[in-house]
């Protein structure tokens, strides 16, 4: 029986895809023709190549990446110092509020990290507030990010 | 009217794979296929949109192993550290923060291998790139929560 990694072997074809639409999506009324037209192939296979590669959840979603600050949301990586006591208190307050959209803890003294993204700064910022009260966090770290060097993930063909 | 919040709200939401895959966009807002596409193309001009693609997840593909690596680099060669981070094939993301313990010369690197030693052999060229002081690297224990806001793609370099 093949394994779920075995599963998701994707072929050069595939991957070239991926890496294409993980740039940009053509914005066009038929945007896989125009890919499958870069690739000389035909629609059907374009989509029938994406859709594997959605069902598979490698492909998790179609849309615009919106600039936050742009629409005036606010958005931080938190990293913070969470004792493991508290570890539910912590997890409670990460799924009450849809605007924590990552938590991770990590084997660091900064144990617990978090992303929060927030209608504006001072939505954001109370937020956090009250993920460090429910959580008893003893210290809390707004990271922002001051400069991007590389953003995405390319697959190697 | 839709404004531009209404219209970035629904669009945020997702669109589906097929063949017209703005059809729904725009009977959903009672505007044309091309005022949707239209619409789109100028948020992106204005700055408002960074671009329409797809978002993906490593993990289904075997990249079980992941680490963020907080390097502590020399002021004068942070660019020269992040941008060589950035060029290696087992990163994905790249960006300067401070380190949470104030130190604002920090490059944080997110590594990913389909086997330890792809992440490993990346950790030890990012430690000897000129300019870094010192490297932490942090394992994820316990992914406590992961989803999207409305669907709209939040990774974390996004922040």
């Amino acid at each position: 029986m093949k394994n779920r990694n075995e599963q998701a072997e994707l072929d050069d074809l595939d991957r070239e895809l991926l890496n294409r639409i993980q740039e940009e999506v053509p914005l066009v009324k038929r945007p896989f023709r125009a890919l499958a037209d870069e690739y000389g192939i035909t629609e059907g296979e374009a989509l029938s190549r994406i859709r594997r590669m959605w069902d598979l959840g490698i492909v998790r979603r179609l849309g615009p990446i919106l600039n936050y600050p742009a629409w005036g949301m606010s958005g931080v990586l938190v990293a913070a110092k969470l004792n493991p006591d508290r570890l539910e208190e912590a997890r409670a307050a990460m799924q009450e509020r849809p605007e924590i959209t990552h938590a991770y803890l990590r084997d660091h003294d900064w144990n617990l990290w978090f992303t929060v993204i927030a209608e504006n700064e001072a939505a954001r910022d109370a937020i956090i507030e009250r993920v460090r009260e429910r959580a008893g966090l003893a210290e809390v770290r707004k990271l922002p990010q001051l400069k991007s060097f590389k953003l995405g993930v390319r697959f190697e063909t | 009217m839709t404004t531009d919040r209404e219209f970035i709200d629904a669009a945020a939401k997702g669109f589906q794979l097929e063949s017209a895959p703005f059809a729904a966009l725009s009977r959903e807002l009672k505007l044309s296929e091309e005022e949707v596409i239209e619409r789109l193309r100028r948020l992106i001009a204005e700055g408002k949109v960074r671009r329409f693609a797809a978002s993906v997840r490593h993990q289904p593909l075997g990249y079980a192993y992941n680490a963020m690596v907080i390097a502590r680099a020399e002021a004068e060669l942070l660019d020269r550290v992040g941008e060589s981070a950035a060029a290696l094939a087992a990163v994905s993301h790249c960006y300067h923060r401070p380190h949470p313990d104030g130190d604002p010369d920090c490059v944080y690197i997110m590594v990913h291998g389909r086997k330890s030693e792809t992440v490993e052999e990346a950790i030890e060229t990012i430690r000897r790139l000129p300019g870094v002081r010192s490297l932490e690297a942090c394992y994820s224990t316990v992914e406590l929560k992961k989803t999207s806001l409305s669907g709209v793609s939040t990774d974390l370099a996004d922040l």
